[in-house]
């Protein structure tokens, strides 16, 4: 396997590092730490797109090659790996064992379990299953002098000690290479199905309250704007009955469960469906499909959240928010994914940006001067130049504590330096 | 520091208090104090000089920067549950009481949540949201008493911790009073905001990260079915495959746990449920979900259980009956008393394919030691309570309790596991972290409580073993047993 | 020195505290806490001094010389309700009423009984209550008054009136017509049992129509009823109070004249008690008699206590014919649900009724603040209670308010009626008796429903 030698992280290229060893990539921090040099890690390299570029020179450090499976007690139900393995790998080793960290990444194939981390990738099914921080057990991260520190174990239950893996998760690597982890497993259900569901445009508050009080427990409560339906279709080689707004519900479990689901559903929303629903039962293909939509599309892309209740409205904003948008809206999370191809001729990105985050303030906390509800990330920006407060928006409340915990672990600063909000 | 010095910053230290939280906020008279001198765990006592009962953030907040300002060590008290000695006043000073601060101030099941102040008790939130169809997962054994602000410090497990997860998967953000007196909002109703995940670091932190002042937490729907079943069989070691066997079978129970012939006997003295005496041990197995297909379920488990050899599988048939049978499982405690005059729990926790191989050694470990260990665990997760019987009267019988509780738990890190799945570490343990981790994950874990407690004045002594905390030799502190509540 | 220090200087003498327990009793506390979010008091202060683990802890420690008896421990025990939600809660099986009784003991060796109460009340209390005669009298002003139509003269007598006397006043319900029951009511329908009936004092003052309604329920389930009019109050305050001799005196007294009735003691199935509060003292006349001359009577009258509920679902209760259609709730007196695990009877008696909707009642068997002499003694942690208990009864809807213990009713009634007016309650056998007879219980109008 020819490994690059170079890679481009939002136009800044730095020279990449293979380490062979978790001691190999250990001594590598400790060189450049010694050198004066930041750190880029690296992983599958699907999702640099996130956050901010570099601003210190340095090194990229790889860790493609640690992904050994360090143990796997099947019946325990964990497994503990190196991170630079792929997702796709894992499921692999997994499915010998009927097992799944059911965890949705768009590009499993390239994607380390390292880079899910750092980014806290998710998608449909975490209305069902949860996050990774729901999975994570115990994490091994090469700390700023090149020691490897952990936290956890490799048990199901332990609270010994701080969840320091916690602060990994989601964190851009900002705080070290992760290198090793323990996670948690699920049984891989014995049958699948999704329901997609046509909905007038004046009916998507009426399925989102009906899915929130309904007999059957979905594991995906999505909301498709009719692009992100498009091409959901086109990806699950499926024709779309009907243009427009659908609802993507998800059941797995025993298959008489799944059935039952499926029938209840289809009784539930009767009067909400706006045409004839498409039932995709044990279909790995659409499974896939709804995966990948949470690849990047479009020039730009969006992440926002919001409470739930209140992610039907957003979703209509960004529908209309850029020529060939698509929006996924996890219902149940209130979390929402969109895409789009903004014309920022007439406005600049970073207004058409703030607006929507206006937006995502829920109702009553918007006149408050301390944002605390809804949250709104631009995740890629085509050729516009991408900024802290473009990319995230202002400051929290607990800003300054990152900002003290960054400067506790990383006081050098070695670690993705201006990658990530201002100071972490 | 002489004693009239001391008297003297503790009445300047009152009359600050007193001007934030006024005289019935506070209590400061020795006898009044000596209830706060421990907690669950009675190993370890010590007074603190006052406890003040707040009623709201900002009296938090106005008794935090007094502590600060006098330079005296302060730490949070829930329910005073803990079995670690989580809320021992190492060092003295000010304990901050939560048990007034107990409003539900907002449940919204539209969106999946509620937001409470600390010192609500755990069931009163269930209580409250059932009527809806909903609840709050995490379910410790003491959850009538303790509080979900203690809940969050320790991230509280339970029984039905197996399918629902522990309280971190179940906390959404906190506001947090920081040890310097600053309050921030860690998280809130809206998940994933952009940065740290820090309410994930702040549960399970033991109130060395500040005063939890307000808890968002995640509500649940009920299940529409349940199903509990009771297996008996002729040997732990049967009952320890059967459960390794629903695991293995892709089943994911929402409750396992398991009582030994010692617990059994000692629960039939008590209450008469109807245990047969001479079983091995109990299984009590519960799935849920929906209705369609959980008979199918339950009917797996059951022909698992009698595969592994059990005499007997039934089913409660009524909610009435399940109710009996959990309230088995939990008074089951209360019976151990009948067993020896004296008894200490431990925590422990194993890979559950270990558990056989674990149980094997603690037979071994109580008949060397010549000490009766009795066990009840939540089974499914490996989560062991052993409970060493004794009579602390004879000092000899201490001394080998202490040996055999050091070897079970070594017993669990050389499995691979833990030496606590849920009580915490909080002073009881503390001896045994540079047993789990390395000097440099200590390090680590010590920055972080650096930035949110730099001067230490925060629950001083709990979780990390820092240089200097403890003035008792490690090894006196480590295990002394004594009469304990096992969980 | 803060003035806390100082009062505890200046406390009682520590003489021989807490030695009259059994210290292995102390020993089966194990400090686990899981009776906090049962105990009343602890969920109104927060306090653990409050709560049963530190009132344990607190006995414990004075009983061992390592703290004083200092007035502020003083006010935490005596603040206890004595309801015993905390052996209900208890996994361990702590026996804390032996721990609350050595405390009160010990109290009274120390001082005249009852200290914190003035001239008065302690009269009322002491003096009143045992003579059901007397009772009644001391009422029959109040009474009086309220049938006046209370404006002025409660005003006037408010002015005149010392404080103790107007909360005796405020705790009043509407008083029914008295009913002398006779000494024997026979069973209607076969013979099932023979049974003595006791009679109560404060209900029998304040509720007669409880008495009736008991009677008629033990008739119409088959039973001959013995109602010897020698019985007198049961000593439960006494001994709540620490008086044991005077607790003692009145046992005897009843086991006397349950001796009389024909057949003797033993010739009775069982003596029924109406009133929560008593019935757990009945059940231990074996214990406070066990030094006295009537010991084996003592035991043989204890032995054959029940509460009405109790003995009915025993006996396999006669289903009730006329519908009752109200929405109702029950609340669990202390001494029955926690005292005597009474809580599945009364329900499954309800139950029997046709149209009767019991709504579940959150926190129905938190202490409602009445406790025997509690509202007297402790009025504003009485009030803090009666109000919470008010307010859960509110959130339900219902109607009518049921309960089986006299104190309960009362305490219950005088908050509603401050705070949420417009309720009706009553104990179970009343609604029982309607359902039996057809006939609206006393001063509940029934829609539909006969005279
Ligand atoms: C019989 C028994 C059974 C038990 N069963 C279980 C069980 O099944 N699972 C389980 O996990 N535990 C169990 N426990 C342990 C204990 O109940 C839990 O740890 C519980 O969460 C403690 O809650 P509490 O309110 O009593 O907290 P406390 O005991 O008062 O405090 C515990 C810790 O939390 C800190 N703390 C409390 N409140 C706050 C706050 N607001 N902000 C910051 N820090 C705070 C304290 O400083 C202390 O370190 C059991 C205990 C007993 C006695
Ligand atoms: S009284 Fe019982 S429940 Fe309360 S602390 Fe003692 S042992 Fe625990
Ligand atoms: S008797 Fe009632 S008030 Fe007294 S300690 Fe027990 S629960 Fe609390």
């Amino acid at each position: 396997m020819s490994e690059p030698q170079k890679i481009d992280i939002q136009g800044h290229v730095v020279t990449v590092k293979h380490p062979a060893t978790q001691e190999e990539l250990g001594q590598m921090v400790h060189a450049a730490a010694q050198a004066g040099q930041a750190i880029y890690s690296v992983g599958g390299a699907t999702r640099q797109y996130l956050g901010l570029p570099p601003v210190n020179p340095g090194i990229g450090l790889c860790t493609r090659k640690l992904d050994r499976v360090i143990d796997y007690p099947a019946r325990d139900m964990t497994v503990t790996v190196e991170l630079g393995m792929t997702v796709a790998k894992l499921r692999e080793v997994l499915a010998g064992e009927n097992q799944d960290l059911p965890i949705d990444c768009p590009d499993p194939s390239r994607a380390t379990l390292g880079g899910l981390l750092a980014t806290n990738g998710s998608g449909s099914r975490r209305h069902g299953y949860g996050t990774l921080r729901d999975y994570l057990l115990g994490l091994t991260v090469i700390d700023d002098h090149g020691r490897p520190t952990k936290s956890g174990g490799r048990v199901v239950k332990n609270v010994a000690g701080y969840d320091m893996g916690k602060l990994h998760i989601g964190a851009l690597g900002t705080l070290g290479p992760l290198v090793q982890a323990t996670f948690k497993l699920k049984p891989r259900p014995e049958a699948t199905a999704l329901s997609l569901v046509p909905l007038a445009p004046d009916q998507l508050e009426a399925f989102a309250n009906q899915m929130n009080q309904g007999q059957t427990r979905p594991i995906v409560i999505d909301l498709l704007s009719a692009g992100a339906a498009r091409e959901f279709a086109r990806l699950a080689g499926q024709t779309l009955p009907r243009e427009g707004w659908h609802g993507l519900v998800g059941f797995d479990g025993a298959e008489m469960a799944v059935r039952w689901q499926l029938q209840t559903l289809r009784d539930e929303l009767r009067s909400l469906a706006a045409g004839e629903v498409l039932e995709l039962v044990s279909h790995a293909g659409a499974w896939e499909a709804l995966t990948a939509l949470g690849g990047p599309r479009g020039t730009t892309g969006l992440r926002a959240g919001v409470l739930p209740g209140e992610s039907v409205g957003l979703a209509r904003s960004l529908e209309t928010w850029a020529p060939a948008s698509g929006v996924v809206a996890h219902l149940g999370a209130g979390i929402i994914n969109a895409w789009g191809d903004p014309d920022t001729s007439r406005e600049p990105l970073l207004g058409q940006v703030e607006r929507l985050r206006h937006q995502a303030q829920p109702k009553r906390l918007q006149d408050q001067a301390q944002p605390k509800g809804g949250w709104l990330v631009v995740t890629r920006s085509g050729p516009t130049a991408r900024d802290a407060r473009m990319v995230f928006g202002s400051a929290r409340q607990d800003h300054p504590l990152m900002a003290e915990i960054k400067r506790q672990l990383d006081p050098g600063c070695l670690f993705n330096p201006g990658r990530y909000l201002t100071d972490l | 520091m002489t004693a009239t010095l001391l008297d003297e910053k503790t009445a300047i230290l009152i009359t600050h208090l007193t001007k934030i939280v006024g005289p019935d906020g506070l209590i400061s008279s020795p006898a009044e104090l000596m209830v706060y001198e421990c907690d669950g765990y009675t190993m370890e006592k010590n007074r603190p000089e006052v406890v003040v009962f707040p009623r709201c953030t900002e009296e938090i907040v106005g008794v935090v920067k007094a502590c600060n300002e006098l330079g005296v060590p302060f730490l949070p008290r829930g329910s005073g549950t803990s079995l670690a000695g989580g809320c021992l006043p190492v060092g003295g000073g000010v304990i901050i009481s939560l048990a007034r601060m107990r409003k539900i101030l907002e449940v919204d099941i539209r969106n999946r949540y509620a937001l409470v102040e600390p010192g609500v008790i755990n069931t009163w939130l269930t209580n409250r949201v059932k009527n809806d169809g909903w609840h709050y997962a995490p379910d410790p054994s003491s959850q009538g008493a303790c509080t979900i602000g203690g809940n969050v410090a320790t991230n509280s497990g339970g029984p039905h911790t197996l399918k629902y997860g522990v309280t971190v998967n179940h906390i959404l953000g906190v506001e947090l009073v920081l040890p310097d007196g600053r309050v921030i909002q860690i998280g809130g109703p809206v998940e994933e905001a952009p940065g740290y995940d820090l309410t994930g670091l702040v549960v399970g932190s033991e109130g060395t990260f500040g005063v939890v002042s307000k808890v968002w937490v995640r509500l649940v729907r009920n299940p529409q079915s349940v199903r509990t079943l009771l297996g008996i069989f002729e040997s732990v070691d049967d009952a320890t495959r059967t459960i390794s066997e629903i695991i293995g079978a892709g089943i994911v129970p929402a409750a396992l746990e398991m009582l030994d012939n010692l617990i059994l006997g000692a629960v039939e003295e008590a209450f008469g449920f109807g245990f047969p005496l001479d079983a091995g041990a109990v299984l009590i197995m519960e799935v849920d979900g929906l209705e369609t297909g959980i008979d199918d379920e339950a009917a797996r488990i059951e022909s698992i259980a009698l595969k592994n050899k059990a005499r007997k599988v039934s089913r409660a048939n009524t909610e009435a009956e399940r109710m009996l049978l959990w309230k088995s499982r939990k008074q089951a405690f209360g019976a151990v008393g009948r067993l020896a005059p004296s008894y200490c729990t431990q925590d422990g926790v194993v890979p559950r394919t270990r558990l056989p191989e674990m149980l094997r050694i603690m037979h071994d470990i109580s008949k060397r030691h010549d000490i009766r260990i009795a066990n009840i665990f939540h089974a499914g997760d490996g989560n062991m309570h052993p409970i060493l019987l004794f009579d602390e009267r004879d000092p000899a019988q201490v001394q080998r309790v202490m040996e055999a509780s050091h070897e079970i738990l070594d017993t669990c890190l050389k499995l691979g596991g833990s030496v606590t799945g849920e009580h915490g570490i909080g002073v009881e343990k503390i001896d045994f972290m540079p047993k789990l981790f390395s000097p440099d994950d200590l390090m680590a874990m010590t920055r972080v409580r650096q930035a949110f407690n730099p001067t230490g004045l925060c629950s001083p002594g709990k979780m990390l073993p820092t240089a200097g905390a403890c003035s008792e030799p490690a090894a006196a502190r480590q295990l002394k047993p004594g009469r304990r509540a096992p969980h | 020195m803060t003035a806390n220090a100082l009062s505890e200087k200046t406390s009682l003498p520590m003489a021989k505290l807490g030695k009259g327990i059994d210290y292995e009793l102390f020993m089966d506390c194990v400090h686990c806490g899981l009776c906090l979010g049962a105990c009343p008091t602890y969920v109104e202060t927060g306090n653990e001094n409050d709560s049963p683990r530190g009132r344990i802890y607190l006995w414990r420690a004075i009983a061992d010389g390592r703290a004083p008896l200092s007035e502020e421990a003083q006010s935490h025990m005596n603040l206890c309700l004595e309801c015993m939600a905390c052996e209900t809660a208890c996994p361990s099986g702590v026996q804390y009423h032996h721990v609350i009784h050595s405390y009160k003991t010990d109290m009274t060796m120390l001082k005249p009984p009852a200290p914190t109460l003035n001239w008065l009340q302690r009269w009322m209390l002491f003096n009143l209550t045992p003579f059901r005669g007397r009772m009644a009298w001391s009422v029959l002003p109040v009474k009086i008054m309220q049938r006046l139509g209370l404006g002025w003269v409660v005003n006037l007598t408010g002015k005149l009136m010392p404080k103790s006397l107007r909360q005796m006043q405020e705790i009043l319900p509407a008083i029914g017509p008295s009913h002398d029951l006779p000494e024997f009511l026979p069973a209607i329908g076969p013979k099932r049992a023979t049974v003595g009936m006791l009679l109560g004092c404060a209900a029998d003052a304040f509720y007669p129509q409880v008495n009736k309604a008991t009677a008629l329920l033990l008739q119409h389930n088959g039973c001959d009823v013995h109602i010897p009019k020698a019985q007198d109050c049961c000593g439960a305050l006494h001994e709540h109070a620490g008086l044991e001799a005077e607790a003692a005196r009145l046992a005897g007294k009843n086991c006397d004249a349950f001796a009389k009735v024909p057949g003797g003691l033993a010739g009775l199935d069982a003596i029924i008690s109406n009133a929560g509060g008593c019935s757990p003292v009945l059940k231990a006349y074996g214990k406070i008699l066990a030094k006295d001359p009537h010991s084996a009577d003592g035991k043989l009258f204890a032995g054959k206590v029940k509460d009405i509920s109790e003995f009915l679902v025993n006996l396999g209760p006669v289903k009730p014919k006329y519908p009752v259609p109200l929405k109702a709730v029950y609340h669990d007196a202390c001494g029955l649900a926690h005292a005597q695990k009474i809580r599945s009877q009364p329900r499954q008696l309800l139950a029997m009724v046709e149209k009767l909707e019991l709504a579940p009642l959150n926190e129905s068997d938190h202490c409602c603040g009445a406790a025997g002499s509690y509202n007297i003694t402790q009025p504003e942690m009485s009030a803090t209670l009666g109000k919470r208990k008010a307010g859960n009864i509110a959130a339900t809807g219902a109607q009518v308010v049921l309960t089986g213990n006299v104190g309960c009713t009362l305490q219950i009634d005088r908050h509603l009626r401050a705070g949420h007016p417009g309720r009706w309650v009553g104990h179970p056998v009343q609604i029982l008796a309607a359902a039996y007879t057809g006939e609206n219980p006393f001063g509940l109008k029934v829609p539909g429903f006969g005279g």
